[in-house]
Formats: structure tokens, C-alpha cells, sequence
């Protein structure tokens, strides 16, 4: 819908003088904004094995906001915004340049430290927008890149980037009756895969405690029951908090990361409890004759966000916390499941299913709109980013194919497939904080 | 073998006797042309020289200088460079005016003479309609002889006569036609501007990358400040949207654009578009 509004009198005859014009723009193409990642001076011998331009450039392409130009058309390599030929870059159509330099310190434990200085600087207006100077460890050159993406991606996008984040998912490879079960987390780009777990039975629902450093999830390692453990990081030591008869399932930790929500059955139908962490109390916080699963947190604590079958079709609902009072949520559709709410507090994404093709989908709650995210088929957990503005799920590259991941933006505009390597691919979570932080100088 | 190999003797002797021959009429020759050759740059020399010389003569004489060195006086003017264009466009559009108006004035005169025409000629059909009617009726009357009232209808109603048509309409008409012609006109400058204006919203809307901070109803206002190429040389925030990043991509979008079609018509051009203002307030969004 072309809209074009006129809002001052424009010329009549009479009245030339001091009218003046004002256009209005409500639409946008939205293009990708053309950056150029400038390959960093190096101060110095010793180069850093990993190469800092190519991990930004990759970040920023892989982010579909961005379009960066290949080194092969640079007319020239600045390290600053003092050696930047303006007309060259704009007569390339790029907009902002990201460049910098790098170079090995001794740090003051005498170990060698690699020191980044980086610009973000605005070809149209000539101004560095953003420059910065950190350091770290040889072993931390990757973390120093996605460092620098993103601060580039919050400046221009206005929103806090993530790739410096990880993604915890679960394979399961080797054939029927051999499968190896793995419990990997690795960056977000998909770099520096670690398998946190290893084992001959299912291992199911990990997801993070708000600090990322434990990690919840199912396992059947004691002789197939299932049981709730988390994981500690750091020291790679499980511990098991729940095994209860009948299910142990979705866990969830509350966002003080003093709570974890679970469904168990205790012998009986499934319901919602609440394992208090530190007096290990079970509060129970449903009780219906069906199902009831999938328990997420709100972000502000107060309440859980759950899916249950009791209105006769598994449909998403909330209950408060404080006097168990429930609400329903959903009546779009006759299958929603597995819901988490956005950082805002005003939308929730999850599994819909339509036309018999299970998508995900993002409910705004406060104007009851239903905006379906993906085209893939048989869409499943999906995981929000830590800034809102992404998810994360598991799907099929074709019909009966093996598990792959996706990803999709909030506002449906950027998607893209993780391919992995390693047979199915399952449950990915993304985890709530960096790999590391480094403050800038 | 033998005569073979004599033959070949023979043939070069003769060969070298025959060189011999050849080269003292050579010399003959060379020594010739050598000397035409030297005569004919000698004069040539001579000639270059003469020419130089006759030129140096025919140099002119230092004349006397006038006193007064040759200046241009220079005056400070507060002319308006583009003054003589808009004159011009100015007694052009004058012209024009007075082109149309004539030409309007022309036509409805034409038409108003082609109305008095007909109207001449239906009246006068209609007399001679009324004259034969009269004719006919005369002649039954005389025929039949019963009626006294001989007098049969006259003309009924007279059209007014062409001079009074005239009149009229050259009377109220010229007024009309003023204001029709200034509204003509204020129309397509409106539609002119709109036009431009239109064409520089389109530019912007395909510069315009929305970060995916941007929400639907968000307003930016910009200032833009154009100088008569169409160059952006200045851009403002009016009023921002509390987003820097949606800030900086409506201000890169002008940016971007770098340069946008405006009016050759310069007065169009100061009062429209020299300074003006564009607002983003994306409503095609998602979110």
C-alpha cells in the first residue's frame, strides 16, 4: 500500500514562500546494510592463528542483516579512519568499514596477551562510530572476534548481538541399537564443538541455568529410568535431582536460577512441579487429569508458561505463581506446544501446528496476533536467543531425513540451516551469556 | 661436372665486370645529385632566413599606451545568479501566458463569432421561413378572403444582436479566464513538486535498511538540505525516535541516496525543495 502524504500545503499561486515540504517514508526495502570487514593490521611477528576479519566477516553474513565485501574488491586496506579514501568505499556502495589492528603484549603475568584495537567507521558521514581496544589470550582470538560483531551489531541494529553465545543441542549417531548419544554445546556460529556428555541412552531436554554455567537436562543412564541432573560446566560433574517414578521430564530453571521446573507423573498423570534448589522442597503447581508439560518461566518469574491437553487439544496456558490461578493463552489452532516467552514479556514463540505441518510460530499476546516463522516441516523446540531477536530449532532437511538445525529471526525476515555433520541433531538451546566478556580498555 | 663448374666461373667474372661498369656511372650520378642536393638546401637555407628576416621587419612599432590600463571594474551586486534565468523563465512564462490568453480570447471570440454567425443565419432562415409562411398565409388568405386579420405572426422573439453577444462575453469572461489560467497554473507547479516530491520518497525507500530494532509507528524527522544539483549538503535530526540505530539508518538513507532530481524552475526549487522535511515512520513492519 503506497501511501504518500503531503503534509503542508504545497505551492498554490499565491503562497510560495515558507512552505515547507515534508515527505513521509513508511516503507523500506530492508536490504542488508553493505559493511566491509578490513583484514586488522598486525603489529609485530607473531600472527594469531585464527584470523579476526574472517570470524567478524562470517559473523555479520551469517546474521542476513549484513552484506560484506569480499577482500578481493577492497581498493585499499586502512587500519583507521585516518587512512579511509571516503569516495572509494561509497562508490562500492559500503556503508560502514570494520577495521583495526592487531598485535601480542605481555600481559602482567608475563604471558603474551593479543591486544585488538577495532573502529566502526560510517563511510557516508566520515565519523568512527564506535572504536574500542581489549585484549586476551591466544586461545581467546575467537571470543576477541565475536566480541567485536558484537558491538558492530548493536550499534547498527540497536539490538545486543549473539555471537558470542553458545548453543547446547543433542546427537545421536551410530545405527539402530549402537546410537551414541552426545550432549554438545558449540559457539554460535557453529565453531569449537565440545560434547559435554556421552552415552548409550537418551539423553533429552538440556537447556541452561540463567547464569550458563549448569546445565540441566534428562537422562535414562540409571538402567533406562529416567532421571532430572544437572550439570555443572566448570567442573563437569553431574548430579541428579529428580528421579521419581514414572516421568522426569522438562526441566527449566527459574530466572533467579534457585527453581527448576519439571514435569513429573509420580506413578500418576503428568503435572507441573517446582524443585526448590536450595531446600530441595517439590511445590506441585498443576493438577489436572491430562497432561500437563513443557514448563517455561516467565521472565519475570511470576508465572509458568505450560502446554496441556486438558481443553481437549494440547493448547498453551499460564499459571501464576502466587495463587495458581490459571489462564489459557492460545485458541488458534488445535496443536500448540512447547512455548517460551520473549525477553519483553509480550509475545511467546512456539510449536503450531497448521494444515498438518508443524511450524513455529510467534503469538503476540497483547494484540492476539499469530505470525507463523518457518516453512520447514516437523519444526520442534524452539530456543529464543538471548536477545530476542533469533530462534533456534530443530527440523528436518526433508521428510524422514536427518535432525538439522535452524534458526530464524523474530520477525521472520533472516533464516537459515545449520547442517551438521553429525548424524541427528536435536533440542538446541541457546545459552543465556557470552563465552566470555572482555572489558575494553 | 666440369663445364658446370666453369659456366658458374664464367658467370661470376662476367658478374664482377658487370659491378665494375655500374659503379663508376654511380659515382657519375651521386656526384650529381650530391650537388643538386647541396644547391637546393643552400637555397632553401636562404630562403628560411629570408622569410625570418622579412618578418622582423614587418614587426610593429611600440606604439604609444594609452593612459588608462585596460580593467574591468568590478561593483558589488546582490544579483541573484540564477536572477537572469528566472527572468527569462519569468518573460517566458509571461509570454507563454499571454500566448494562451490570446489564444483562449482568439477561440472564444471565434466561437462567439461562429454563435452570432449561426444565430444570423437562423434568424435570417427564420425570416424567410416567416416571410414564406407570411407568403403562404397571404395567399390562402387572398384565396379564401374571409379573414380581416391579414397579419399573420410576426417574428416572436428577436435574438439579441451580435454586437450585444460580444459584449457580454468579453464583459464577464475576462476575469474568468484570468483565474482559470492562475489555477492552471498553481496547479501543475503543485503537481510538479508532488511529483519530485514522490520521486525522492521512492529514492529514500530503496536506500532505507531498517535495523530489526525497528518497530512499526517509530518516527524519525530529518531535516534535508539540498543545493540546486539535487546534492544533499546538509542533514538534521529534527526529532528522533529514542532508537540510535533507527536514527542513524534514516540518516544514512538520505546519505545514501546522495543526490535526488529537483526542479530546474529555481523559484520551485527555493521555496519546495532546498530545505525540507522527511519523516520515517515505517508501517509495513512485522513487528
Amino acid at each position: 500500500m503506497k501511501r504518500f502524504v503531503l503534509y503542508l500545503a504545497l505551492l498554490s499561486a499565491g503562497q510560495l514562500v515558507f512552505a515547507e515540504l515534508r515527505i513521509e517514508v513508511t516503507e523500506g526495502v530492508d536490504n542488508a546494510v553493505r559493511v566491509a570487514v578490513v583484514p586488522f593490521a598486525i603489529r609485530g611477528r607473531s600472527v594469531p592463528e585464527t584470523n579476526i576479519r574472517d570470524v567478524v566477516d562470517a559473523d555479520l553474513t551469517l546474521s542476513g542483516r549484513f552484506e560484506t565485501l569480499p577482500i578481493g574488491q577492497m581498493l585499499s586496506l586502512p587500519s583507521s579512519g585516518d587512512d579511509v579514501f571516503q569516495r572509494d568505499w561509497q562508490l562500492l556502495k559500503v556503508e560502514y568499514l570494520i577495521m583495526g589492528n592487531v598485535s601480542l603484549a605481555e600481559d602482567t603475568l608475563g604471558d603474551k596477551a593479543v591486544v585488538v584495537t577495532f573502529e566502526l567507521y560510517n563511510v557516508f558521514r566520515g565519523v568512527v562510530e564506535a572504536t574500542q581496544t581489549i585484549s586476551g589470550s591466544r586461545e581467546d582470538v575467537r571470543d576477541l572476534a565475536h566480541h567485536i560483531s558484537d558491538v558492530v551489531f548493536e550499534e547498527l541494529t540497536g539490538i545486543r548481538g549473539v555471537f558470542a553465545t553458545q548453543i547446547l543441542y543433542v546427537t545421536a549417531s551410530g545405527p539402530v541399537g549402537d546410537r551414541r548419544f552426545r550432549l554438545n554445546v558449540a559457539d554460535a556460529d557453529g565453531y569449537r564443538v565440545q560434547t559435554l556428555l556421552e552415552s548409550r541412552e537418551p539423553i533429552m531436554s538440556g537447556t541452561w541455568s540463567p547464569t550458563g554455567d549448569e546445565i540441566a537436562y534428562v537422562s535414562f543412564e540409571d538402567d533406562g529410568r529416567p532421571g532430572i541432573y544437572v550439570l555443572d560446566i566448570g567442573t563437569r560433574r553431574s548430579k541428579r535431582v529428580a528421579q521419581f517414578e514414572g516421568i522426569n521430564g522438562a526441566p527449566a530453571f527459574s530466572p533467579d536460577g534457585r527453581q527448576l521446573a519439571m514435569v513429573l507423573s509420580r506413578g500418576d498423570n503428568p503435572d507441573i512441579y517446582i524443585l526448590n534448589r536450595e531446600t530441595n522442597r517439590l511445590r506441585r503447581v498443576t493438577r489436572h487429569y491430562l497432561t500437563d508439560t513443557e514448563p517455561s518461566w516467565t521472565p519475570d518469574g511470576r508465572y509458568i508458561v505450560f502446554t496441556s491437553d486438558r481443553g481437549g487439544k494440547p493448547q498453551i496456558y499460564q499459571v501464576a505463581l502466587d495463587d495458581l490461578s490459571l489462564e489459557r493463552l492460545t485458541f488458534e489452532g488445535d496443536y500448540n506446544a512447547r512455548a517460551s516467552m520473549l525477553p519483553g514479556g509480550q509475545s511467546i514463540v512456539m510449536v503450531h501446528r497448521r494444515n498438518d505441518v508443524f511450524h513455529i510460530a510467534l503469538l503476540d499476546l497483547i494484540r492476539g496476533r499469530l505470525m507463523v516463522l518457518t516453512e520447514t516441516e516437523l519444526d520442534e523446540s524452539p530456543s529464543v536467543a538471548p536477545n530476542g531477536s533469533m530462534l533456534i530449532y530443530a527440523t528436518q532437511e526433508r521428510a524422514g531425513g536427518p535432525g538439522i538445525l535452524a534458526a530464524v529471526s523474530i520477525d521472520g525476515g533472516v533464516k537459515f540451516r545449520l547442517p551438521s555433520s553429525e548424524g541427528d541433531v536435536r533440542e538446541p538451546a541457546w545459552s543465556p551469556v557470552k563465552r566470555k566478556t572482555f572489558v575494553p580498555r | 661436372m666440369l663445364p658446370a663448374g666453369k659456366g658458374r666461373r664464367a658467370k661470376a667474372r662476367r658478374f664482377v665486370m658487370n659491378a665494375g661498369v655500374l659503379k663508376s656511372g654511380d659515382l657519375r650520378q651521386g656526384l650529381l645529385n650530391y650537388v643538386a642536393a647541396l644547391g637546393l638546401s643552400i637555397v632553401l637555407h636562404f630562403a628560411v632566413v629570408a622569410v625570418l628576416f622579412y618578418n622582423w621587419k614587418h614587426q610593429p612599432e611600440i606604439a604609444a599606451v594609452d593612459a588608462d590600463p585596460y580593467y574591468i571594474g568590478a561593483t558589488t551586486v546582490t544579483e541573484n545568479p540564477h536572477r537572469a534565468r528566472e527572468q527569462l523563465q519569468l518573460q517566458t512564462s509571461e509570454q507563454r501566458r499571454e500566448q494562451r490568453l490570446s489564444q483562449i480570447r482568439a477561440e472564444r471570440a471565434a466561437a462567439a463569432e461562429a454563435e452570432a454567425l449561426r444565430r444570423e443565419e437562423n434568424e435570417r432562415r427564420m425570416v424567410a421561413e416567416n416571410e414564406e409562411r407570411r407568403k403562404q398565409l397571404a395567399a390562402i388568405q387572398s384565396q379564401l378572403e374571409s379573414s380581416p386579420q391579414a397579419e399573420p405572426v410576426q417574428r416572436m422573439d428577436t435574438p439579441a444582436s451580435t454586437a450585444d453577444i460580444r459584449q457580454g462575453l468579453e464583459g464577464s469572461d475576462e476575469q474568468a479566464l484570468m483565474t482559470e489560467l492562475a489555477e492552471r497554473q498553481a496547479v501543475t507547479d503543485d503537481e510538479k513538486a508532488k511529483a519530485y516530491a514522490s520521486q525522492i520518497k521512492r529514492e529514500v525507500e530503496q536506500m532505507w535498511s531498517r535495523p530489526p530494532s525497528a518497530r512499526n509507528g517509530m518516527e524519525v524527522l530529518l531535516q534535508v538540505h539540498l543545493v540546486p544539483t539535487g546534492e544533499v549538503v546538509d542533514v538534521h535530526l529534527l526529532s528522533s525516535s529514542d532508537n540510535d540505530a533507527f536514527d542513524r539508518s534514516a540518516i544514512q538513507a538520505v546519505r545514501k541516496a546522495d543526490r535526488f532530481q529537483v526542479p530546474a524552475d529555481s523559484q520551485l526549487f527555493e521555496s519546495t525543495f532546498r530545505v525540507f522535511e522527511l519523516l520515517f515512520r515505517p508501517e509495513d513492519l512485522r513487528l
